[in-house]
């Protein structure tokens, strides 16, 4: 078995394509439709190795999430990197205050994307 | 008088769209027509689905819309090994594609509104939607709206801003210190 990443996003298109490169690449993957539905996840799922997050989104978004987690001291080390076509350097700023591990721009090259998920994976 | 600053955000629009199509491999939509003139009543293909992004800001506030076909969508979609071909015959299939046209929407508005900050102004991006059959009309552009027309041999895309603007000419100077987004592709670690 793979290591496990929550991929979260509202869309159904970028959540089907993250999760077949992953899956591809040789990690579990696990699906969120939106912030509430991750954070819920993230504060009840063994051995999450990493979660990567959209965003703008229903419910809560991503930032909120972020938070959230990080809040958390039961899940507060699971790296959590943004996958977003958000550019605003303030809110990077925000995300990395608050404890994400990185900041990936849609559309993101698939070698790039499991690069990422590699290097942060095996850091923990 | 045609605003300066119109002219600049039709220019950033069309950029930012040639700019995605070709990530996802429709090199060969062009903007066709001289002004880009449309109506529904004269189109040889009517769209069947639009993608809708609203945003906020001081200047300016409304909405981005990409409306084409079925098919068209399908097409600059990511593709995944392990799913079949779409089907306009799929209800579900049609879930699928109306989400990746609001996404492909959400793409749009979020190359926009990344160039906008050239110009020292902030959007606040809305979830984005989806639109098909009866209730598409709605969203399609009005008679004093000229929507790019995107085109090949085969397929049509309309892209345009329904919007209100803020027609101060000085907005359509670039600002100094303005910028410093994120571009789409970058990866930044921590």
């Amino acid at each position: 078995m793979g290591i496990r990443v929550l991929v979260v996003d509202d869309s159904m298109t970028v959540r089907q394509q993250v999760s077949s490169t992953l899956m591809a690449a040789g990690f579990e993957v696990v699906e969120a439709v939106d912030g509430l539905d991750a954070a819920t996840k993230i504060e009840s799922m063994a051995g999450l190795g990493m979660v990567l997050c959209d965003v703008n989104m229903p419910r809560m978004n991503g930032i909120e999430m972020l938070e959230r987690v990080k809040a958390n001291p039961s899940c507060a080390g699971v790296p959590i990197v943004m996958l977003t076509t958000e550019g605003r350097p303030e809110l990077i700023a925000k995300a990395k205050a608050l404890g994400a591990k990185g900041w990936l721009v849609k559309p993101c090259a698939p070698d790039a994307l499991v690069a990422t998920v590699r290097k942060l994976t095996a850091a923990t | 008088m045609k605003s300066h600053f119109t002219d600049v955000i039709n220019r950033v629009l069309r950029q930012s769209c040639e700019e995605m199509f070709a990530a996802y491999g429709a090199h060969d939509m062009r903007v066709s027509g001289s002004s880009g003139t449309w109506s529904l009543q004269a189109a040889e293909e009517k769209p069947e689905v639009a993608g809708i992004a609203p945003f906020t800001g001081s200047r300016m506030r409304g909405r981005i819309v990409i409306a084409s076909s079925f098919k068209f969508f399908v097409r600059v979609r990511p593709k995944d090994a392990k799913s079949p071909a779409l089907s306009e015959r799929s209800s579900g299939d049609w879930l699928l594609v109306r989400d990746w046209a609001a996404e492909l929407a959400n793409q749009l508005l979020g190359r926009v509104k990344n160039r906008m900050s050239t110009f020292a102004i902030r959007l606040e991006v809305g979830l984005p939607t989806a639109m098909s059959g009866d209730s598409l009309s709605v969203a399609l552009p009005r008679a004093d709206k000229k929507p790019l027309v995107f085109s090949n041999s085969r397929e049509q895309a309309l892209v345009w801003l329904d919007a209100t603007l803020d027609e101060d000419p000085d907005l359509a100077v670039p600002k100094e210190g303005g910028g410093g987004f994120a571009r789409e592709g970058d990866v930044l670690l921590f």
